[in-house]
């Protein structure tokens, strides 16, 4: 044999694989080749006939058991007639992903100095069915060249063996690698010349056929192969054949499987069976099961998301995932602990995000940092084994040494593909004492990073409200605060003014900075107040309806006349007119004189707007405050903010789902002074001064007047910077 | 399983791999997985590594790219997992086609490495004709250096042998995820110029993707960070025979250190350091002329005790340069990376010079917080995450010293290495600035 080959033997479960994998790697090594044979399947069991009924150690478990250095010696044994066995193992039945495991075994042994160029045959002896791709690693042709399929006339061996076929199909060089089908004889009624026919409409073809033979059972019973316990047998004559059919490297072909109905129809033809039932020939649909009564329209959900399941259509991205989303939530509570069953990436992303991406660069400037989160860090002995016992291990631990009042469990992607059943891990903690709140997560495959958030406000609203607390008036709540947001605690503290300036108390921050007394005691405010008029807020709102409680009709105010109506709305909601007449006098009065001072600069200065957010009545109400000529708001689409809505519209040039190629164009037709967007181009056009608009704004009666101020100092100076024109030597593409 | 470790307060190994690929000029990496993944590991490398003029999401409304210049991922939803992303992935790769990247680097997202994607079909259907790597598994819990490093193995196995350059070296280790990498990777340049070294490549932090292809005709390899390089090491020397510089020499932080990693380089390539040693000489005479000053005033920085938070390949160094040149005393050693080379200097050079010093490996926030409380250290070394951890410790902040990542709310534009003559300038700065404000001006 020229170079090594390397080859996959695959077939349904317990046709006998190992077996006949066993055997011929016998009968190629007693023709003097070199050989390796890897058992991928994790009952561990391929290379035992070939090691005298020794079962090895695995590659998993060595891996499991965490050694700093994993040596190839520990797992490499040598067998009967020279042969090198490696078994791959796996998890128990029913936990973690064996075939994960396979994709670590491969790995390690990458990495481990195997050298396969010194053996002329490496042969896989594979699982079953192919069905992950875990199992279809050895399919791969960085892994092996052809691929051998037992099966048995079985109805269900042929169905797996067309199954594989598929999967050899998928993974196949252009040429092919199917290179035959080893049959394996149950009995079945014409077996031989149904799996001949089988083979054909493969484009392959029956490469052997094994009897059925008491022989095979005593040499088990003796932990040898056939070769070594009846060198001399038939069957053993029959391995050494089918060994030099191999040698001669039978042709590889691209199969051609079969379809359910052929499948079908194919083993009609070998039995002397009677069809009572037929397929049926269209799928039965939800509908057509159910009994009545029935709310279809739940089932037409249901139904309408199974196919978006499966469908072949192009799914909407999501926008970030439900553990990072979740965090934003749970993180603000200071006296629990939030738990990721996750690996470390995941918990690092979710703190960067609070801490410096949602600001770009900027800190968010929360006081109570880090925000408190452990995770389990998952590593490849949790995915192959199943990582339920160290989430259990770490919040019992976390709980010893910390103590927090309630963990929040947060899972990923990794753990909900692999199966956990963190809920019984849960229900142990529960029962034990130890409080913990599983958020519905599972990283993207809960959801995007909204649907993470409000899974989180939801469980922790069902968690602490206490409905027995009664409403105090001079209570309010703050909802929806952006914890995302560097202007959240000046936001907070603007509008504390204000609440002060009313005599009212802030009862909870939900959910900013708060503790589970605070959210215990959630009703106790007489008036939840929203921090923003948003699609989240409105869904904050929906949830904490079912509580009861009081909302207002107004989120926290941006600029002179919103804060003015929502002061007096709240004044009178309280019967505190008085106050808030007081309040507004001297806001007014502020404003005013601001307002007078900067028109001095600002007055007839022409601006365009373009953004992303959509509520800009603020910005709008302000400007026109200041006597600015408003030429044109371009609203970009957004996948987070609602639909844009003003009591401007009829007065202002809008265009909503503004397409960002025309905004050169468009600033060279208009000519503004000033352009104000969310983000400033790296090309400024025109002679016009660019300043940001933030998408979250400062609220209160005074936060527009400091981009005014910004304003009238950036109309002081030359409006292009000379940094500017440096974009020429910028020459790297954006 | 690193049960509760500090490694989730850092980037990942997921993030380590897509840096070492987009740390190459030419290289651009494909995230495999959701955009939970994406966007913060593209948001990083943007961060520490800004190539692009614009981070308006409207100049990046492809596809793939969710508003970002860097990274495009295949946005993996619930029914990728099932079904596999390769038609995404083939898309994604056949537009990278157009772009003229020269080198793609496909990483997994840790839950598309569970279902075995076939990428490799991928990149046949999209007909690449960029050189291409795959990461098949990042880890689902590895360390930065260990995912920069695979990916960087990946990316050796694609190199062909090539003549030997005379007197020309390797330098393996710097990532776009060190702290103020460029100003180290430049320092380390040009301390090499000066011995008439010539740097074939620099593995890989803002290497040009040709400079990378001829790694392999390097005379010696020069591992500047173990925990980013050893291995990548082992595997050219296999490949290439390029012989390494000893994994003990440390890395040239500080006087001593320096001159053992130029004394031994240059007894390898047979080189002159002489003009080195008078660069050193004028950063000696520069801090000396500091140091006696702060000295005199306000008798610091001698036994100020110190916490040091960073990869063993850096407080190694750190350690001997504090304790040995400027007499401060370590109190507390926080070891992130583990090399073993430098996490055994870092015990031996504890031990030798008696001190009480606690030293933690991969500790969790909690532990941290109790050791920065117990230790009490009046100036910390280390990243933002430790400077918020103490910020939870004590009301007044610490005096403080950025030497990792992440560098929350920093920007650095000007040349502030730590390594080489002006790193030793440098950090003798920002000790004095933090430890005696005012002091010169008395």
């Amino acid at each position: 044999m020229k170079s090594m080959r390397s080859i996959a033997i695959y077939g349904k479960g317990g046709i006998g694989k190992s077996t006949i994998t066993a055997n011929l790697s016998v009968a190629l090594a007693e023709k003097g080749y070199k050989v390796l044979q890897i058992g991928c399947d994790p009952k561990h069991d391929s290379t035992r006939l070939l090691l005298g009924g020794f079962t090895q150690s695995t590659v998993l478990e060595l891996l499991k058991d965490g050694s700093d250095s994993p040596s190839l010696g520990d797992v490499l044994m040598t067998g009967y007639k020279g042969i090198k066995c490696i078994e791959a193992g796996g998890p128990e039945p029913g936990v973690g992903c064996a075939g994960r495991g396979i994709i670590s075994m491969t790995t390690f042994l990458k990495n481990s100095g195997l050298k396969v160029n010194d053996f002329d045959l490496v042969i896989y002896d594979v699982l079953g069915d192919v069905v992950c791709g875990g199992f279809g690693v050895p399919m791969r042709n960085e892994y092996s060249n052809e691929i051998y399929v037992i099966s048995s006339g079985e109805l269900m061996s042929i169905y797996a063996a067309n199954n594989i076929s598929k999967g050899i199909r998928n993974f196949s060089n252009p040429k092919g690698k199917l290179a035959g089908i080893i049959g394996n004889e149950r009995g079945v009624k014409g077996e031989r010349q149904l799996l001949d026919e089988f083979a054909r409409r493969l484009g392959s073809r029956l490469l052997t056929i094994f009897a059925r033979n008491e022989i095979f059972r005593e040499a088990e019973l003796n932990c040898m192969t056939i070769m070594e316990y009846a060198p001399g047998s038939e069957i053993a004559s029959q391995f050494r054949a089918l060994a030099e059919l191999i040698i001669s490297a039978p042709t590889a072909v691209l199969p051609t499987p079969l379809g359910e109905d052929e499948l079908v129809e194919l083993n009609l033809q070998f039995t002397d069976a009677k069809v009572l039932r037929r397929k049926p020939k269209a799928k039965r649909t939800v509908e057509a099961v159910v009994q009545a009564p029935v709310d279809f329209s739940v089932q037409r959900r249901e139904l309408k998301r199974e196919i978006s399941r499966i469908g072949p259509e192009e799914r909407e991205p999501l926008h970030g995932c439900t553990l990072g989303g979740a965090f934003n939530v749970t993180g603000q509570v200071k006296d629990c602990l939030s738990v990721m069953h996750s690996p470390a990436g995941c918990a690092y992303m979710s703190i960067d995000g609070l801490m410096s991406i949602g600001t770009r660069g900027g800190m968010s400037g929360q006081s109570h940092l880090l925000p408190n989160l452990l995770s389990t860090s998952i590593g490849e002995d949790d995915v192959v084994f199943g990582g339920e016992r160290h989430l259990e291990e770490l919040i019992r631990e976390a709980h010893r040494r910390l103590r927090p009042r309630a963990f929040f469990l947060i899972t990923s992607c990794p753990v909900s593909i692999i199966g956990d059943n963190w809920d019984q891990v849960v229900s142990k903690l529960l029962k034990d004492g130890i409080r913990v709140v599983s958020i519905q997560t599972e990283g993207i495959i809960g959801g995007d990073y909204q649907k993470g958030m409000i899974n989180a406000y939801a469980a922790l609203a069902k968690e602490f409200i206490d409905p027995e607390v009664a409403a105090e008036e001079g209570h309010v709540n703050v909802v929806g605060e952006r914890n995302t947001s560097k202007l959240a605690d000046r936001n907070f503290a603007a509008m504390k003014e204000i609440f002060d300036a009313l005599g009212l108390r802030v009862n909870c921050r939900f959910i900013r900075d708060t503790t589970t007394q605070e959210l215990q005691n959630f009703l106790r405010g007489s008036l939840s107040i929203l921090a923003a008029n948003d699609s989240l807020c409105a869904e904050l709102r929906k949830i904490l309806s079912d509580y009861g409680g009081e909302f207002f009709d107004r989120s926290f105010p941006i600029g002179f006349e919103e804060t003015k109506v929502f002061v007096e709305r709240l004044g009178e909601r309280y019967a505190k007119e008085g106050l808030a007449g007081e309040l507004l006098g001297t806001a007014e009065d502020e404003y005013r004189s601001s307002v007078k001072r900067l028109k001095k600069a600002l007055s007839g200065k022409r601006v365009m707007i373009f953004s992303y957010a959509q509520d800009l009545d603020w910005l709008i109400g302000t400007l026109l405050d200041l006597e600015m000529q408003v030429l044109k708001l371009c609203i970009y689409d957004s996948c987070v903010e609602s639909a844009f809505i003003s009591r401007y519209a009829d007065s202002v040039d809008v265009e909503t789902s503004y397409p960002a190629e025309k905004r050169r164009d468009d600033i060279l037709d208009k000519g503004p002074d000033l352009v104000l967007t969310n983000y400033v181009p790296k090309e400024v056009v025109g002679r016009a001064v660019y300043d940001v608009v933030p998408l979250s704004p400062l609220n209160g009666f005074y936060g527009p007047l400091e981009h005014a101020r910004r304003w009238v100092q950036k109309i002081r100076v030359p409006f292009q910077e000379g940094w500017r024109e440096d974009a020429k030597l910028f020459n790297i593409p954006s | 399983m690193q049960s509760s470790s500090i490694s989730h307060l850092r980037p990942d190994s997921l993030t380590g791999a897509v840096s070492a690929i987009e740390g190459i000029r030419g290289g651009c990496a494909v995230i495999n997985g959701p955009t939970g993944c994406k966007y913060f590991t593209s948001y990083f490398v943007d961060n520490q590594d800004p190539r692009g003029s614009s981070i308006d999401p409207k100049d990046h409304q492809g596809r793939f790219y969710f508003g970002q210049p860097r990274a495009p991922s295949t946005y993996v939803d619930e029914k990728d997992y099932i079904y596999g992303a390769g038609p995404k992935l083939t898309a994604l790769l056949t537009q990278l086609n157009e772009g003229g990247s020269g080198l793609i680097g496909i990483v997994n997202s840790p839950g598309m490495s569970l279902i075995g994607d076939d990428i490799a079909g991928a990149i046949t259907r999209a007909k690449v004709r960029a050189t291409t790597v795959v990461v098949e598994s990042a880890g689902f819990t590895g360390s930065f250096a260990k995912g920069f490093q695979d990916a960087l193995m990946e990316i050796v196995r694609t190199l062909e042998p090539m003549g030997k350059a005379p007197g020309s070296v390797n330098l393996i280790g710097p990532s776009i995820g060190h702290y103020n990498w460029e100003g180290d990777v430049r320092e380390l340049k040009r301390l090499l110029e000066l011995m008439s070294v010539r740097v074939q490549a620099v593995l890989t932090a803002g290497e040009s993707l040709e400079n990378i292809r001829r790694a392999s005709s390097a005379s010696l390899n020069v591992v500047v960070y173990e925990e980013y390089g050893d291995a990548v090491a082992e595997l050219m020397e296999e490949r290439f025979g390029i012989p390494s510089l000893p994994l003990t020499t440390l890395a040239p932080l500080g006087p001593a250190a320096i001159g053992g990693w130029v004394g031994r380089i240059a007894e390898r390539l047979s080189v002159d350091v002489g003009r080195v040693e008078r660069e050193m000489e004028e950063a000696r005479r520069k801090c000396f002329s500091a140091l006696v000053r702060a000295s005199s005033v306000s008798g610091v920085p001698k036994g100020t005790p110190f916490a040091i938070f960073g990869d063993s390949s850096i407080v190694a160094p750190a350690l001997s340069f504090l304790h040995d040149y400027l007499g401060m005393y370590p109190c507390l050693a926080v070891l992130k990376e583990v090399g073993e080379q430098n996490s055994r200097f870092v015990e031996d050079f504890l031990r030798s010079v008696n001190s009480d010093c606690t030293l933690l490996v991969r500790p969790d926030q909690y532990q941290v917080k109790e050791a920065l409380a117990e230790r009490d250290p009046e100036i910390i070394f280390g990243s933002s995450v430790e400077k918020q951890i103490s910020r939870t410790v004590w009301k007044e902040p610490r005096p403080f010293v950025h030497i990792d990542t992440p560098a929350w709310g920093r920007v650095t534009l000007t040349h502030r290495p730590i390594l080489g003559p002006s790193g030793m300038l440098t950090l003798t700065e920002d000790i004095l600035n933090q430890l005696c404000p005012g002091a010169f001006s008395t």
